[in-house]
């Protein structure tokens, strides 16, 4: 047991450090939406009775993260993870239990009542779902895979939006796709538009993307490449409007400061997320992380200016990150570098002003020279400072 | 650099060094007030240069009458749908036993709750609570047309909204609004509601703001808050990026507006009970000891997860009671130490019950109504609404006999003071009241002849450190309560601000001031008054 859950640490150090490789290596994207499926196909530690379902699962989360979303629900559903996580692996005939049917309609495919308020299916459904879904099970002691028992599995009839068969796993991904797709498509476009754009949904965009995603039969990569280089995407208004979870935050900080990774980082990383309640592979419950505004309150706001302040001061990389950028003699120059390498969105004038003030600190300018012995000290207050900054927060 | 006038964001003391900081203590929340356009002129609050009598007549001075009770909330929040048959067992009912094969708890394990129902074993804690009058259960508490999302039908519980409606307010930011009406212009100077650990983002969300402010660990919130000061949340774009910076700029505000109160509160008090091992129980005893140090705060919310017990329940309900029952214990042992128990009621709840009948992973699946369980020194102990029918069910389901507004209505009339009208308007309708408070706060008309102004002696006197005085008001307008010492030097001012006709208190904390005799003075529209005082170390 201790083994394994030095395991667990170890992918979990992987996860952090991949996910920022990757970021640099031009995977970024598949990494950052492997996170998002997280979220949204949501299994948590205590269902990792191997740290190879963890893996598998983690696999899967990559494999069809650009992929087709309806390979990815049938799949997702049978992996020995998700199999704990939601106790399909106790859904047995004669003894149902409802808990993945229910979240297989709630939260991972169509919502309770998507998109036009009316319910899109009742108890008795979830109850007749969770019938189709009896059958799997996990050997840990025997297989990395879910096994299907045949005399555990339900063979009578049963009813699902007023279509009735015998219907077994197969049937599920066509069951709910051919009959719910609408709302399926409604529930994930506003899902990927709360990723890449903002929380509050633009209806007639999420309804475009929506139909994207209907004319490409639930494939993911063309309808995430035409919301990247939509006229939307880069519209002003959605700009930096969304708030970074701590997994943004920290390995944003990473990024823009251009360290190394090495363990030290990566540990920093995991306590940081463990500290700002983002535990990577422990959402809170099946819903994944409440996210936006939940994000920040009085307390967890403080918490990541420490986080930061703590982990500048502890990496030493400011000179050399200012030595780095195009004109690091010119204080002007640079502080508007580092301000627009760290914010989203440019400050005015005022606020730049305000900053040079701050780095020099009673020096005069024309006496700034990056390669002195305070320089770090000096942009360690300049940096705190831009990351406290409210602005910081957004991206 | 740092001019005040012109630059609106300035983030915490990172600037210039100990001259800085300084001037930035210096600079307090009345300045930021001051420079909100909020300021008290004469004898009238001015918002935004109108007069408040033009916002609305005297809501605001009526309301600010409400608030005259020191008594506190505290939820317990049982997240994942409590089974509520496992946890009050209806001991005598052979249906129960036959629903349940494996898991239903046998009649002599259980606490005696009377003749029908026993508790859990696991919450004997709770036992002597109960001997002695201070818990109180009401049973079956739900709401017409059950929703079994957790998500659903914990958004019904927090906002008080009918099974098929939408709200996105929650019904303690409604209840808050009403006690707290300038909140957004003139916040006070404790956080109206705290919810310490996890977030139940709705419950003190108002129509204007939403009043509660979360605590992870109070002990780190205080170490890295200090020396802040107050952005401007009204100077940014209009785009959703800048809707999402005045957000963040709020919360950043928020996180230094309450640093004072609640390092006054902590430092002022101790944990001085047991609690268990758990977030739950730290959260609890946190609360106990910003109550104890007595923050100006009303409610409170804590929240135990686990209780989705879809499998296996036994070890795992078993336990969650079992934590839930010694930190409940802790908690008015704590409280009791500073008889800040009389003043503090506690209430779970929870999205759901479980399904009557056991599933076939030994454990149960989601359910409607539940038992809600309400504590406190001042409750009148016992068993309350009619017991789980489970005769007649509804798939499978038991029927609700008590709506969980009635609870909340209950909480909000005889607890909290509140008049019933106001009541209706914040619950969306009218519900029974329960007679589980034993010490209502009775409301009435406001009193046609006005009261005589009256500074009364501080109680208690000879006092060490705090004592509270009391005056009343024959007239409405700006009250200032200042203490001098002996010789007349200007020590504390107390209040300084607009109060409403009628008796008020306030609390005054002597600190670290040397023994000797004090006087306070109250200048109000009906004249001034001095009192004296003394202080024995």
């Amino acid at each position: 047991m201790e083994q394994n859950i030095s395991w667990l640490y170890e992918v979990k150090a992987e996860v952090a450090s991949e996910s920022l490789a990757l970021q640099h290596a031009g995977t970024a994207l598949r990494e950052r939406l492997a996170m998002f499926w997280h979220d949204h196909f949501v299994t948590s530690n205590h269902s990792y009775v191997l740290t190879a379902w963890l893996y598998r699962y983690l696999t899967l989360l990559r494999t069809h993260a650009l992929g087709d979303f309806k390979q990815f629900v049938h799949e997702i559903g049978i992996t020995p993870a998700m199999l704990v996580y939601l106790n399909g692996v106790q859904n047995q005939v004669g003894d149902p239990n409802e808990n993945y049917a229910r979240e297989l309609m709630e939260l991972f495919t169509m919502g309770i009542d998507y998109p036009e308020g009316t319910p899109n299916y009742t108890q008795t459904e979830i109850e007749e779902l969770a019938r189709v879904l009896t059958g799997w099970s996990v050997d840990p002691y025997d297989t990395l895979e879910a096994v299907f028992v045949p005399e555990w599995h339900d063979n009578g009839e049963k009813t699902i939006f007023g279509q009735t068969g015998n219907w077994g796993y197969d049937d599920v991904v066509p069951l709910l796709f051919e009959n719910r797709s609408e709302a399926i498509a409604h529930f994930i476009a506003e899902k990927l538009y709360s990723l890449f754009v903002y929380e509050i949904p633009s209806p007639s965009v999420v309804d475009d993307l929506a139909d994207l995603l209907l004319t490409h039969d639930f494939q993911l990569e063309p309808v995430v490449r035409t919301l990247l280089m939509s006229a939307h995407f880069f519209e002003d208004v959605t700009i930096g409007a969304r708030i970074k979870s701590p997994f943004d935050m920290a390995t944003g900080l990473v990024r823009e400061t251009g360290f190394v990774l090495d363990e030290g980082v990566i540990e920093r990383i995991n306590q940081g997320l463990f500290a700002l309640n983002q535990r990577i592979f422990a959402p809170p419950n099946v819903a994944g992380w409440p996210g936006y505004h939940a994000w920040l309150d009085a307390s967890s706001l403080p918490a990541r200016w420490a986080y930061a302040d703590g982990y500048l001061t502890e990496q030493h990389v400011l000179q050399a990150l200012a030595l780095k950028m195009p004109d690091p003699y010119t204080i002007e120059v640079l502080t508007a570098d580092l301000a627009e390498l760290f914010l989203a969105i440019q400050l005015d004038q005022d606020d730049l002003d305000q900053l040079v003030e701050i780095v020099l600190n009673g020096l005069p300018p024309y006496e700034w020279n990056p390669l002195d012995s305070g320089t770090e000290s000096r942009l360690l207050v300049l940096v705190a400072y831009l990351l406290q900054m409210p602005e910081y927060q957004l991206t | 650099m740092c001019d005040h006038q012109h630059h609106s964001h300035r983030a915490v003391a990172l600037e210039q060094g100990q001259a800085h900081d300084d001037d930035h203590a210096a600079w307090s929340r009345r300045d930021f007030l001051m420079q909100s356009g909020l300021v008290a002129v004469g004898g009238t609050i001015m918002l935004n240069g109108t007069p408040v009598k033009a916002l609305g007549g005297s809501s605001l001075l009526d309301h600010l009458a409400q608030l005259e009770t020191d008594r506190v909330l505290v939820l317990i929040q049982l997240s994942g749908g409590n089974d509520g048959l496992n946890t009050i067992i209806p001991k005598t009912n052979d249906l129960y036993y036959a629903a349940r094969p494996t898991i239903a708890i046998h009649e002599n394990q259980t606490v005696y709750l009377g003749d029908e129902y026993g508790l859990n074993p696991a919450m004997i804690p709770l036992e002597a609570m109960w001997g002695e009058g201070d818990m109180a259960v009401v049973h079956s508490v739900g709401y017409p047309t059950p929703q079994l999302s957790h998500f659903r039908s914990t958004d019904i519980w927090t906002t008080a909204s009918d099974s098929q409606e939408v709200l996105t307010t929650g019904w303690a930011g409604r209840y808050l609004e009403t006690e707290y009406p300038e909140y957004a212009t003139n916040p006070p100077d404790a956080p109206p509601a705290v919810q310490i650990g996890t977030s139940t983002p709705l419950l003190f969300q108002g129509a204007g703001a939403n009043l509660g402010m979360t605590l992870v660990d109070v002990e780190l919130f205080l170490e890295i808050a200090a020396g802040g000061t107050p952005y401007d949340p009204g100077d940014v774009p209009d785009t959703a990026y800048g809707d999402e910076l005045a957000f963040v700029r709020t919360v950043a505000n928020d996180s230094f507006r309450y640093l004072e109160a609640i390092q006054e509160a902590t430092d002022a008090a101790q944990n001085t009970a047991a609690y268990p091992v758990g977030a739950m129980p730290d959260a609890l005893a946190a609360c106990a000891r910003l109550i104890k140090g007595r923050l100006d705060t009303r409610i409170f919310i804590v929240s135990l997860g686990g209780f989705d017990t879809h499998a296996d329940q036994a070890n795992e309900h078993t336990n969650l009671l079992e934590t839930l029952s010694e930190a409940v214990k802790a908690f008015y042992e704590d409280l009791s130490e500073t008889e800040d128990g009389d003043r503090v009621l506690t209430m779970t709840f929870s999205e759901f019950g479980r399904r009557i009948a056991e599933n076939g992973s030994g454990g149960t699946d989601h359910g409607t109504a539940a038992p809600l369980i309400v504590f406190g020194k001042d409750v009148n102990g016992g068993l309350y609404g009619d017991g789980p029918d489970l005769e007649n069910t509804e798939s499978g389901n038991l029927v609700f006999s008590t709506d969980f507004r009635s609870v909340y209505s209950t909480v909000l009339q005889d607890w909290f003071g509140l008049e019933e009208a106001t009541v209706s308007s914040v619950l969306g309708g009218s519900f029974e009241i329960l007679p589980l408070v034993g010490n209502p706060i009775v409301t009435g008309e406001l009193s046609e002849t006005p009261d005589k102004f009256v500074l009364a002696q501080n109680y208690p006197n000879p006092f060490n450190p705090s004592t509270v005085i009391t005056y009343t008001l024959g007239r409405a307008g700006r009250v200032r309560l200042r203490v001098f010492d002996e010789r007349g030097r200007h020590v504390t001012t107390l209040v300084d601000e607009a109060k409403a006709a009628g008796t008020h208190r306030a609390h005054f904390d002597a600190g670290r001031l040397p023994s000797g005799v004090y006087l306070y003075r109250i200048e109000a529209p009906d004249g001034a008054l001095t009192q004296r005082m003394t202080l024995i170390r």
